[in-house]
């Protein structure tokens, strides 16, 4: 038994109420809060034709189906720059994450273990995506994939994919997609092969679609999401296939890190993952451009982002054809001050950097948990994106064949 | 839903619990302009988000899960924002406190400190738990950890607590 604490909960909580007493909302604020909602209200509403044609001063109509009016949308329209806004998804997007095929060295299609397989035994998964799949309609599902623990995690990623369906928004999915927007889903497919390494492929063809492609790699110490952030036309072939990074190639890159660059302090449990940009890269056309900016527009490049202690790393890596890995330097070093550099600017700034795009019509990040992920969404040219910018064991929350809509991730990490 | 009818359910809830949401900002970000900054941002969310508020939570619990998350915004985009103290706000400070005063402001003052060095997970924790009585299993909603996380957060910030303000923990 210690000593009696001058600290108990009793007397800290007093404490702490009385020293909030005085903190009030002043009348100005209230009214000036109060105001600032009544602006938005209004500038929101989408009159009706019937209340266009009607004289000014007649009451104001509501449009109860003016989706792109409503929520982030609206809020986003007004505030397009605002990161933490989530901007506008002014068509609504309706993107799509998640997958998790199915993990062939396990077992079982039905359990996903995070913690399992040395380099040999890794798995890769990868799914193409197809427009018109049915949206993800929130739900437990998602719940229990962004609230759960590793081990709810790798019960989840077991969960069978959804059923395709009708492109049409659910009711219960109301502000994400305009008439025209595009769904994607992670496609379901029975047709795979397996790769010498373990490394499961689609079959040359399957992603052929105009979407995003999520690779999920489980390994001994690592849980590695690989998201194209490219919504280029994929095309699996054998070619092709010796240059997709499997696990091994990952673990052996990050030990490259680790003996390259001794003083980062790779965290490797479970806390990175890499990207793609896009698939298709040589290390001769690495060495002969002037910068990694024309690189990335031009050619496939991978990036691993590392955290070690407060600080972002992003390394580039190439892979030869003899399948060995060749690191880059750290192309971004966010120190400490990292979190200064997120602002809106820089980080759209990155990501165009990072993917050539040309602009971000809209552009959103979602925190997740504690401040130290984010997923980031953003739409150019009526095409909408996520990736995770950071990392956290939440992020990696990841289902089988699960879909995240936009608003399912917004409303589970932003209420 | 018609804007008259959001309108009134926002300035009920500005109303009602306004001084709450201020109260919780001040306490996680330690700065009354910043705090007023997330009062604005947190009705304007509501605005946006009251449509479809279901009440799976109670009113102040989503409000305040609101604020918490406009607050972890603020805090990026305002992270090490250093606060300039004006001419104007010298003035406007009095020359002497009476000892009670001066007491009370050096208590709070601790405990501002003292919150300020926690962890802001803690914190966030911490101001939920003792100053917006929202039990662990709500707060666990609230920063989407599990409830085991939320007692660790505590019992670390309680720890801290006790080291910073003077105590000890029972042991």
């Amino acid at each position: 038994m210690g000593k009696k604490s001058l600290f108990n909960d009793d007397h800290f909580r007093m404490q702490l109420k009385a020293s909030l007493e005085e903190v009030n909302v002043s009348e100005a604020l209230h009214e000036k809060t109060l105001q600032a909602c009544r602006d938005l209200l209004l500038s929101t509403e989408v009159p009706d034709a019937k209340t266009q044609t009607e004289a000014a001063g007649v009451q104001i109509q509501v449009v109860e189906n003016g989706h792109n009016t409503h929520g982030i949308l609206s809020f986003a329209g007004r505030h397009a720059i605002k990161l933490r806004i989530v901007a506008g998804v002014a068509a609504c997007i309706l993107v799509v994450l998640m997958v998790w095929d199915y993990m062939p060295k396990m077992g079982s299609s039905q359990t996903a273990d995070f913690s399992m397989m040395e380099d040999a035994d890794n798995s890769v998964m990868r799914r193409g995506t197809e427009k018109n799949m049915p949206a993800s309609a929130g739900s437990e599902d998602e719940e229990a994939a962004f609230g759960g623990t590793e081990s709810e995690m790798a019960m989840a990623a077991a969960q069978s994919p959804q059923e395709p369906g009708n492109a049409a928004p659910s009711e219960s999915d109301p502000i994400c997609f305009s008439e025209d927007s595009d769904y994607h889903e992670l496609e379901k497919s029975e047709n795979r092969e397996e790769m010498g390494d373990g490394t499961a492929v689609a079959p040359a063809g399957e992603i052929a679609q105009e979407a995003p492609l999520i690779v999920a790699v489980t390994g001994t110490k690592s849980t590695i999401l690989m998201l194209s952030s490219y919504k280029v036309p994929l095309t699996v072939n054998e070619s092709r296939r010796d240059n997709k990074p499997s696990t091994k190639i990952l673990n052996d890159f990050a030990r490259n890190i680790e003996e390259q660059h001794p003083d980062q302090m790779v965290e490797r449990d479970g806390l990175f993952f890499a990207y793609q940009l896009k698939n298709d890269f040589t290390m001769a056309e690495l060495e002969s451009v002037q910068s990694y900016q024309d690189l990335i527009s031009e050619r496939g490049l991978w990036y691993l982002p590392v955290r070690a202690e407060n600080t972002l790393l992003l390394y580039p890596f190439a892979m030869q054809t003899d399948g060995t890995t060749t690191l880059g330097e750290p192309l971004t070093a966010l120190k400490d001050d990292w979190v200064d550099k997120l602002s809106d600017d820089s980080l759209r700034t990155n990501v165009i950097e990072r993917t050539g795009i040309k602009s971000i019509d809209t552009f959103i990040i979602i925190d997740v948990d504690n401040g130290l992920g984010f997923w980031i969404c953003w739409e150019t040219d009526g095409q909408s994106y996520v990736m995770p910018y950071m990392d956290t064991p939440d992020v990696f929350s990841l289902k089988n064949g699960e879909i995240f809509s936009l608003k399912a991730v917004q409303e589970k990490l932003m209420p | 839903m018609p804007v008259s009818d959001t309108m009134a359910a926002v300035e009920r809830l500005a109303t009602e619990y306004g001084n709450d949401v201020l109260r919780l900002a001040t306490s996680i970000l330690n700065s009354r302009e910043l705090a007023e900054d997330v009062h604005q941002e947190t009705f304007l969310r509501v605005c946006k988000a009251w449509e479809g508020f279901r009440g799976d939570a109670s009113e102040k619990t989503w409000l305040i899960g609101i604020a918490v998350n406009v607050c972890r915004d603020m805090m990026r985009s305002a992270w090490k924002r250093r606060v300039t103290v004006s001419d104007e706000m010298i003035a406007a400070m009095p020359d002497t406190f009476s000892n009670k005063e001066m007491d009370r402001r050096m208590d709070h003052s601790i405990l501002s400190e003292a919150l300020a060095k926690l962890s802001k997970e803690q914190r966030e924790a911490v101001v939920l738990f003792y100053y917006q009585d929202i039990d662990v299993k709500e707060i666990a909603q609230l920063q989407k950890v599990p409830e085991g996380t939320v007692k660790s957060r505590l019992f670390k910030a309680r720890g801290k607590l006790a080291t910073l303000l003077g105590g000890e923990l029972h042991g």
